[in-house]
């Protein structure tokens, strides 16, 4: 028999998203659908806004990963005042955008899909 | 003594609060000695379940489904905590407010309509995907709240500091720089 198989919420990732998988009556997958279900208007609210805030508000988009978000501001800041940051102030940037981000996702989010461990903790 | 229930919720945010509460670290496993994590993003139960001790309730409210979670983890939870600013004050997800009363539809045009490269279309799926409030609310607004930790994200240590107590069935004492200084 047909059948959805919904999945809600989908959990350890951040954000807030449900999966709808359907099946047709010899329960082979037909269409499965990825559904985002918050979202908030960053690309509007944005707009007009002095470029000095950005790097503050668009790192909010994430908290695993706000660092890069933060840099991808930060560098297209740069472009607007067409300037070019020092040697030192490159390498920092590239040593800051792994560090929050890879640990989370190595250490709270990966292993977590492939083992028990977060199932245990809850 | 039985172990104090703790649960973990996100709302719209960013989930950095969660980030900063797993910056706990080692205290983890003091927690893990004095409460049960019953229910959390981070970990694999669908539903929130019934009678929680305490929640840590982390972002703002700005869809159907975040005010129909808010009520039921009012009614199943004995001490609620506003977690972060995102809660305490609505914060970022409550920008969108500033454009008037139809915001909500305004934000989806411009990403889903005017942003949008391949088939264009606004979001519609009933009963799925919740539709946003005209109004992006902190979590106050609409049910009782217990006590407020701000924080964009609040410190582990602030976190540890307002938990630590009630795991003992004391009141935290929420004062000065330390403890209630916003972003």
């Amino acid at each position: 028999m047909a059948k959805t198989v919904v999945i809600d919420p989908v959990t350890r990732i951040e954000g807030h998203a449900k999966i709808s998988i359907f099946l047709d009556d010899l329960g082979e997958v037909l269409d499965a659908h990825f559904h985002v279900v918050e979202y908030r208007g960053f690309e509007k609210f944005c707009e007009g806004r002095p470029m000095w805030e950005m790097a503050g508000i668009t790192s909010r988009i994430c908290g695993i990963c706000p660092v890069s978000h933060l840099l991808a501001s930060a560098k297209t800041g740069d472009k607007l005042l067409a300037v070019k940051i020092p040697p030192a102030g490159e390498k920092l940037r590239r040593l800051m955008n792994p560090c929050p981000n890879h640990p989370i996702s190595c250490s709270v989010i990966l292993p977590s899909q492939f083992t028990r461990f977060s199932a245990r903790l809850g | 003594m039985d172990k104090v229930r703790l649960a973990t919720v996100w709302l719209a945010g960013c989930s950095g609060c969660h980030m900063s509460f797993l910056d706990l670290d080692e205290w983890l496993f003091e927690l893990v000695k004095y409460a049960d994590i019953v229910h959390s993003p981070i970990a694999d139960i669908k539903e929130y379940p019934e009678n929680v001790d305490v929640c840590l309730v982390e972002g703002a409210i700005a869809n159907e489904e975040n005010l129909e979670l808010i009520h039921k983890i009012r009614k199943q939870t004995k001490f609620l905590i506003s977690f972060g600013d995102c809660a305490v004050t609505a914060n970022v997800p409550a920008m969108r407010n500033m454009m008037g009363s139809n915001n909500a539809d305004t934000v989806l045009r411009r990403s889903y309509l005017e942003l949008g490269d391949v088939t264009p279309q606004l979001p519609k799926a009933p009963g799925i995907v919740p539709e946003l409030l005209e109004k992006v609310m902190p979590v106050h607004e609409v049910v009782k709240v217990d006590i407020y930790i701000p924080g964009c994200p609040p410190s582990a240590d602030r976190i540890k500091a307002a938990i630590a107590p009630l795991l003992e069935g004391k009141m935290p004492l929420m004062e000065g720089r330390e403890m209630i200084k916003f972003g």
